[in-house]
This record gives C-alpha cells, structure tokens and sequence, in this order.
C-alpha cells in the first residue's frame, strides 16, 4: 500500500514537472519568437539609422558644396571691393601731387600698405631709353640693374613696351611665367607698363613671393587701371612742371623787358624834358629880337625916319606878316612845352561848352563867311557845365576850327557835343578834303603836316593839332580823328565833368612851385 | 589705479620708425610708470631685429616678449601692416618670462621643462594666475610642447597663448625675446599676483554629416578614418577637387572645413586644421589627433564667427562678475581673418559691446590658438586649437 502509494506521488510528481518543463519551454518559445522579432525590429531600426547617416552625409555633400561656391564668391567679392578700395585710395593720394617725386613716393607706400604687395619695382625710361628705378621694395641694387637689362633684351617683355599690355602669372603660359619668375624671384606677379599720350614711359612690377597671395585677372584689371592713372598723373607733373618753367621763364623775361622799358622811358623823358627846356629857353631868346625887328619894322613903316618907297613898303610888310608868324610858332612852341611841363598855368572853373563853343564861333564866323562855310551847332541840352580852363579849352575849338575852315570850300562845319561814359564828347565835323588814313596816326605830332596839293598852299606852323592834344590830355581828356577823302575829317574829344580833385590838387601845387620859381 | 596700461601702433614704412613711433606711444599712455612687461605685435613686415632693439631701447628695464603676425587687433582698427606694442605696469602684477629656442629639434620634453623652469625662476614665489605660451606657428610640435609645459606647471593654472603667423605665407615666423627675433621658439610667460583674469575659447563651427572613427594615427597625422586612408572623409564630400583644394592658393579646404573632434570629457568640439595632405592620403594637423577619437568635417560661416565671439565675451563678462576689465587680449585663428573678410572689425566690436566700449584691446591672428576648451571652472587643461577666437581679460583685483 505504502509502496502504491509512493509511486502513485512519484507519477504524479512527474507529471507536474513535465508539465511544469513543457510549460516552460513554451514560454521560452514564445519568450524567443519575441526576441527574434525584437531583433529584427533592432536590425531594422539599425539599417533606418545608417540610411538616415548615409542621407546626412548626402545632404552634407549638398551643403558643403553650396557652401564652397558662396565661399568662392564671397572671397572673390571681398578681394574685388579690396581692391576698388585700394585703386581709389591710390588714385587719389597719386592725383593730389603734381611732383613727380611725390608721386612714387606715395605710389611705393600704397602698393605696399594699400594692395598688400611685397615687391614693388616702378622702372622709368630717362632720355636714352635706359630703365631707371622710381621705386623699390624687396629688391637689392644690383638686383633691379639685371632686371632692368633683361627686361630690355628679353623677347617676351616686348609686347610689354610695344604693345602696352600687361603680364601676369594668372594669365601667361607656363613657359613664361617660369621665365619671369626667375627674373624676379616671384612666383606671382603682375607687370604693367606706364602710358602716356606720348606712349610707353616705363613699367611698374608687383610681385608677392608667397602662394597664397597670388594674382587673379581681376588684380591685374586693377594694376593696369592703376598704371593708367599714374601714367596720366606723372604727365600732369609733367606738364604743370613745363607750364612752371616757362611761367618762370616768361617773368624773368618781362622783368628784364620791364627794366628796359623803365631804362628807355627814363631816357625818353630826360630827352623831353630836355627838349622842353630847349624849346622853352630858345623860344623865349627868339622873342626877344622879334619883337625888336617887329618894332624897327613898324617904326620904319610908320614913316617916323622919312618916307619909304612902296617896293620898301612891300618888302617892310612881309617881314611884319612873317614875323607875326614867327611869334604864333613860337608862342604855341611855348605853350606846349608848358604843358608839357606842368607849368602852363590852368585856372579851372565851371562853364558850360556851349559858351565855350559860341566864342569860338564868333571868333572864327568872319572866315566862315569868307569860304561860304555853313555852320551849325548841335548841343545836348541836359549837358551839364564842366570844370576846364575856359581859355585854353576855347583854344582846341578855334585850333580845330580853323583847321577845319583851312581845309574846307563851300562846305559845312558843325560842333556836335553830347554825353558819353567819360564825360561829355565834343564832335568838330567838316565837310573838306578829308585826310588819308595812313596820315590819322601821326596827326597830333609836333611839326606833322599831312603831304598834299592844299597843304602847299596853305599855311601852318604844325604845331596847331599837337597843341590841341596837349591841352585836352591835360584835362583828362582824349583826342582822335576820322575821316574820308573828299567826305570830311571829324575830330573827336572827350572832357571829364568834373576835373580830379587830386589832379587838380597837383596841378595847381605844380603851378604854385612853377610860378614860385 | 594700480594698473597702467599703453598700446602703440604704426604702419610707418620704416619698421625702425615704426617701431620707435608704437613704443612712445605705449610709453606715453602708461604715463611713466615702471613698465614691467612689453608685449610685442608685427605683422612680418615689421619683424626685424632693428624694430626689436629700438623698443627695448625705449624699454630698458622691460622683459620683451612678442612674436610675428598676420594682423594686429587693436580697441579702434585691425591691421595687416604695421607693429604694436603693449606696456604692462602693475606694483600688484607680476610676470615671469623665458624663452626656448629649437622647437623642432631634439626632446620636447626637455625643451618644455627648461622653458617652464626659467619661467619659474623669473617669475618668483608668488600667487599664479594663468601663462601665456608663443610659439612658433609653423612648428609641428606645439602641440606636445604645450602638453608638456602644462604637465610642468599643473592644471590648476590654465595656458593661453597663440602660434606666430606670418600673413599666410607659411614660410617662416617670428618670436621676439628681450632684444632677439628668433625663428623656431617658444615664449613662456606667467602671470601673477594680485590679477583677476577672465577668458574663454570658441569656434562657432558645427559638425557636418555622419560621425567617423579616427583609426589610425601618430601624433598630429591622421593615417585612416573608418580604416580607409585619411583624405577619403574630404574625397567623399568634394570628390575629385579635395586635394586641388588643400593645394589652392588659399587653402580653403583648411581654412572653411576643418576637423572636429570630440574629446573625453569634453563638451565641445576641439578643432583642426589640416594643414597638409602626405602623398599616402594622410591629413597632417597643427594638434595632436589620437586614433579611437570621433571626428567630423565642421561648417561655419562670418554669422557663426560673429556669434562665437559674442559667447566668448558673455562668458569673459560672466568669469570677471560682471566688473569691466583693465586689458583685453585676443589671439585669433588666422583662418577667421580670412573668412571674415572685410568684416572683421565687427567681432571687436561685439566685443567692445560687452566688455566695455573703452577697455584697452591689444590682440594677434595666429596659426593655432591654445586655450582650454570647456569654461574655467570645469577644466583647465588647454588644446591647441583651429579656428577659435580666445579673449583673455584682466583686472587688477585687490584680494581682501
């Protein structure tokens, strides 16, 4: 019983744990399928991330490239707005000067501050053609000298002098750039020659040893804008340094010719004066014994040392009628000498031309009359009075006057006064003969007498016009003449209103001292 | 106030005019106080010796450190022509100074332990507060000599400093120590005392497309990426015009698309330039790039440059309380200069804006800025880095 029993429980706990075993290993199916698909779900989930890696390396691509070209862009932008920068800092620190010392002085400081250019050569052509250094930096003495003869006798620098472009290592081959470079010991490299009008004056060299400072096209755009601006400021030195000397040259000249002409007029007026003082003092020693023979000659006519036969009579005449126009030579010989000299003595005062004008009418109407000369009289109303020398002023009139009369036949004479900017001008027109026009210049000379049939008949001293003109130029006045042969001769004067205080002032010291003396 | 500072800058075309011009300008603006330290600022134009000399002439009493440079950042005006010179008097202040020479050559190690030893030396017992390391950029060994110094000096005191370029000629750069102008050294100056600096390092460059796995490399060359030769991660986004682009003229490929790599415990990403590619398809960087690390092609632009800055000042402004700093110096990636074209000014700007319109602002673009890359309080520990702008902004800071 007891051993049915035991082996009842020993199959029943069998049982449970078999049960217990299946049931587990169920579970540890169910536990594994789960497992396998977790995995899966893992694997899964892993392939997703290395996709999402690859894709952002993809998108990665994208943005890097994106970024290279906006970084191209914005590198070239920023060195081409550099560059602008520094062409216009250059171009007007280099326009500012006009001397050409300056100009590659401060071309050789721009370069090197401004562009960022290690080595800077400036090569200037002298008058025979040799290359001669305006600027260096980074280059030895004898250095620049073999530069400077290689790039006279190098075949490719030719196009340089000749043809005016530019070489830089961004845009010439291969085989030259290794050529320049041994030259001047740059890798990179821009040389640009300088142009004037005149062409070619020289070439300007910068060069930048390290790789990363190498040159673009757009550098080389720049330098060559750049030699252009030098190029026309060197020839402003130029000019403005020609337009200096002769500037110099012309006022040592007109100082010299100043000195001359002061010297000359000097002389001028020492002889004037001289013949002044000449005329004056032989003048007054021929009045004397005229006045002598005018008075044996008017005794002798009188009959007071007995009669005298007619053909005396005749002869005594002439040497009354000859003296007479002696002592008129002489007197207007005087009188202009004074006026000359200052000594005539002007009593200004206030009149009015049209008395003056009247006067000289009644004076002169006689001989009008004579020649059947019409005479006429044209006078501004609004004219105001003058301040002159009536007397003297009525001497131009009757000078004038009787000039015209001498000249004219049955013709017309007419005074025309009016206003003009200098004061009042005064017209002595008539209707004669007419003067030729080379003769007009040399009307107011002393002793002038125009060369014609009527002037051989008629009598003058030569003096009548020059004294005219004296007289008016010692009024402030001024005196020409017009005319046309066989149309008239028109003389014409102006007179101030009113007479310069100072002149005045000065004229009548003059003739206080004259008289004094 | 217990700090003078002078700035003097010039572009005379004589650089011994240029020089002597920016070193009585410096003099002048420092009002005659004792000058203890000069910091000297060329563009390679203006480095030579005669510069040099005439502004320890003028500085007799000085230590004269400096090195050459692709542009000069000053508070008014970036320059590529041109010197500046910066006169530091401070009775609180103190500076200690040395100068290795053959970089290249020999142990680094043993090269970076002199340089720190006579830092040391000069610089005395008191309290430090962070060092400036110059270096020449063209050295492919400051990246190990920075590691090296900082090993030396721990990293309780962080090392800031830049790689003397030479307006991207690539040929060779300067250092100037005292009255020398050397090639192939490294500068060390450490600063102490009673100074508070702020500083901070960004880039601004995000990471473009899938993650690749540095597999194979020794020191600053990366042999393989994904186990594939190194130029393939540039062949497989610019196909065929990868490598006529690292040969072009202006690099672009170093300058717009660097690495980025992530480094362990770091937040952000350190940047590398690859500044040339071996005939077998290797990338060969300024820094150091271990095998097993992550790396990415980066993208940036002027906006992200522009942005950086301003999150580089915001934390300057935020490590310094707030207070307004007496000097500002900047070492930026020479990259950045280019990318940012003709608006570059506008990152002193932002500057300027933060830290304080009138603060004096004296700073060089370099070849490889060396900087810690997370915020001070977190690390210290400082990588030679492409592409960054660093700030460094001092106070003098009386500690009560």
């Amino acid at each position: 019983m007891l051993n049915i029993t035991s082996s009842s429980i020993d199959l029943s706990f069998f049982a449970i744990v078999g049960i217990a075993i299946l049931t587990m290993i169920a579970a540890l199916v169910f536990v594994l399928i789960g497992k396998i698909d977790q995995v899966k779900e893992l694997k899964f989930a892993l392939k997703k991330l290395k996709l999402s890696f690859n894709s952002l390396d993809e998108q990665a691509k994208l943005i890097l490239k994106t970024d290279l070209e906006l970084n191209r862009a914005q590198e070239e932008l920023d060195k081409r707005l550099a560059s602008l920068d520094a062409l216009q800092r250059t171009s007007r620190l280099i326009s500012t000067t006009l001397d050409a010392s300056e100009i590659f002085r401060r071309l050789d400081k721009a370069l090197m501050l401004q562009f960022g250019f290690e080595q800077i050569l400036v090569f200037i052509f002298d008058a025979e053609k040799n290359l001669m250094t305006r600027v260096n930096s980074g280059f030895s003495e004898n250095a620049t000298r073999e530069i400077a003869t290689r790039l006279l006798i190098e075949s490719i620098f030719s196009s340089l002098f000749k043809e005016g472009y530019a070489l830089s290592s961004a845009t010439v081959s291969k085989t030259k750039k290794a050529k320049i470079t041994s030259i001047f010991g740059s890798q990179n490299f821009i040389l640009s020659p300088i142009l004037t009008q005149d062409g070619t004056i020289g070439l300007i060299f910068v060069g930048n040893q390290s790789e990363a400072q190498s040159m673009s096209e757009a550098d080389e755009e720049m330098i060559s804008i750049l030699t252009n601006q030098i190029g026309q400021s060197l020839e402003n030195a130029q000019l403005f340094e020609q337009v200096y000397k002769s500037r110099q040259e012309l006022e040592s000249r007109i100082q010299e010719r100043t000195r001359q002409l002061a010297s000359a007029l000097e002389k001028v007026q020492k002889i004037s004066r001289t013949k002044t003082e000449f005329v004056s003092a032989v003048s007054h020693e021929l009045r004397t014994p005229l006045t002598s023979i005018k008075g044996y000659a008017a005794i002798l006519m009188s009959g007071k040392l007995g009669e005298i036969p007619d053909k005396v009579k005749e002869r005594l005449n002439k040497i009354n009628k000859h003296s007479d126009n002696l002592v008129e030579l002489i007197n207007e010989l005087l009188d202009i000498s004074r006026i000359e000299s200052g000594r005539v003595d002007m009593k200004f005062e206030k009149v009015a031309i049209k008395n003056i004008i009247e006067n000289a009418r009644d004076i002169l109407m006689p001989q009008m009359k004579e020649k059947q000369i019409t005479f006429s009289t044209e006078v501004t109303e609004s004219l105001p009075d003058i301040v002159v020398d009536q007397k003297q002023i009525e001497r131009v009139f009757i000078n004038l006057l009787s000039n015209a009369i001498k000249y004219t036949e049955n013709g017309k004479i007419s005074i025309i006064a009016s206003h003009n900017e200098k004061g009042i001008l005064v017209e002595v027109e008539d209707t004669g003969s007419g003067i030729k026009s080379e003769d007009l210049p040399r009307l107011f000379d002393e002793f002038y007498r125009v060369e014609n049939e009527l002037n051989q008949n008629v009598k003058g001293t030569g003096l009548g016009l020059s004294l005219v003109k004296h007289i008016v130029t010692a009024h402030e006045g001024e005196i020409w003449a017009t005319s046309e042969i066989e149309v008239g001769t028109t003389f014409h004067f102006t007179l101030p209103i009113n007479q310069k205080k100072e002149n005045q002032d000065d004229k009548n010291n003059t003739n206080k001292e004259s008289s004094e003396s | 106030m217990s700090i003078q500072i002078g700035i003097g800058f010039s572009k005379d075309e004589n650089p011994f005019r240029a020089a002597q011009n920016a070193a009585i300008q410096a003099k002048v603006q420092a009002q005659g106080a004792p000058i203890q330290l000069v910091i000297v600022f060329a563009t390679i134009h203006y480095s030579r010796i005669e510069a040099i000399r005439v502004i320890k002439e003028s500085f007799p009493e000085a230590k004269i450190v400096g090195c050459s440079t692709s542009g000069l950042i000053l508070s008014k005006t970036i320059e590529t022509w041109g010197i500046s010179v910066l006169a530091i008097a401070s009775k609180e202040i103190h500076f200690g100074t040395s100068c290795v020479k053959n970089i290249s050559e020999g142990k680094i190690s043993a090269t970076s332990k002199k340089l720190v030893k006579q830092a040391l030396d000069n610089f005395g017992l008191d309290r430090r507060q962070l060092s400036l390391l110059l270096t020449d950029g063209l050295s492919q060994n400051n990246s190990i000599l920075l590691k090296d110094v900082q090993h030396s000096l721990g990293l309780f005191s962080p090392i800031l400093g830049a790689g003397s370029s030479d307006n991207f000629q690539s040929k060779k750069t300067y250092q100037f120590f005292d009255n020398e102008i050397l090639t192939d050294a490294a500068i060390a100056i450490i600063m102490g005392g009673q100074v508070a600096t702020g500083f901070s390092s960004h880039h601004g460059w995000k990471p473009l497309g899938k993650p690749r796995i540095i597999t194979d490399s020794e020191r600053n060359i990366i042999k393989k990426i994904n186990n594939k030769k190194a130029i393939s991660i540039y062949e497989e986004f610019f196909a065929e015009q990868a490598i006529s682009l690292f040969s072009h003229r202006l690099n672009r490929m170093r300058d717009f698309y660097p690495l980025g790599m992530l480094i362990e415990g770091q937040e952000k990403y350190l940047l590398q330039q690859v500044v040339d590619v071996a005939e077998d398809g290797s990338l060969i960087c300024q820094g150091e790039v271990p095998a097993g690390t992550e790396v990415h092609i980066m993208i940036g632009n002027k906006d992200s440059c522009r942005h950086s800055t301003l999150n580089a000042a915001c934390e300057v402004k935020e490590s310094l309380l707030g207070k307004t700093p007496d000097l500002i110096m900047i070492f930026e990636s020479a990259s950045r200069q280019k990318l940012l074209g003709r608006n570059v000014f506008q990152e002193i700007q932002i500057i300027k804006e933060v830290l304080g319109e009138n603060v004096p602002i004296f700073g060089m673009y370099a070849y490889g800025e060396f900087a810690p890359l997370g915020i001070p309080e977190k690390a210290n520990e400082s990588f030679l880095q492409n592409e960054t702008i660093s700030i460094l902004a001092i106070e003098n800071h009386k500690f009560y």
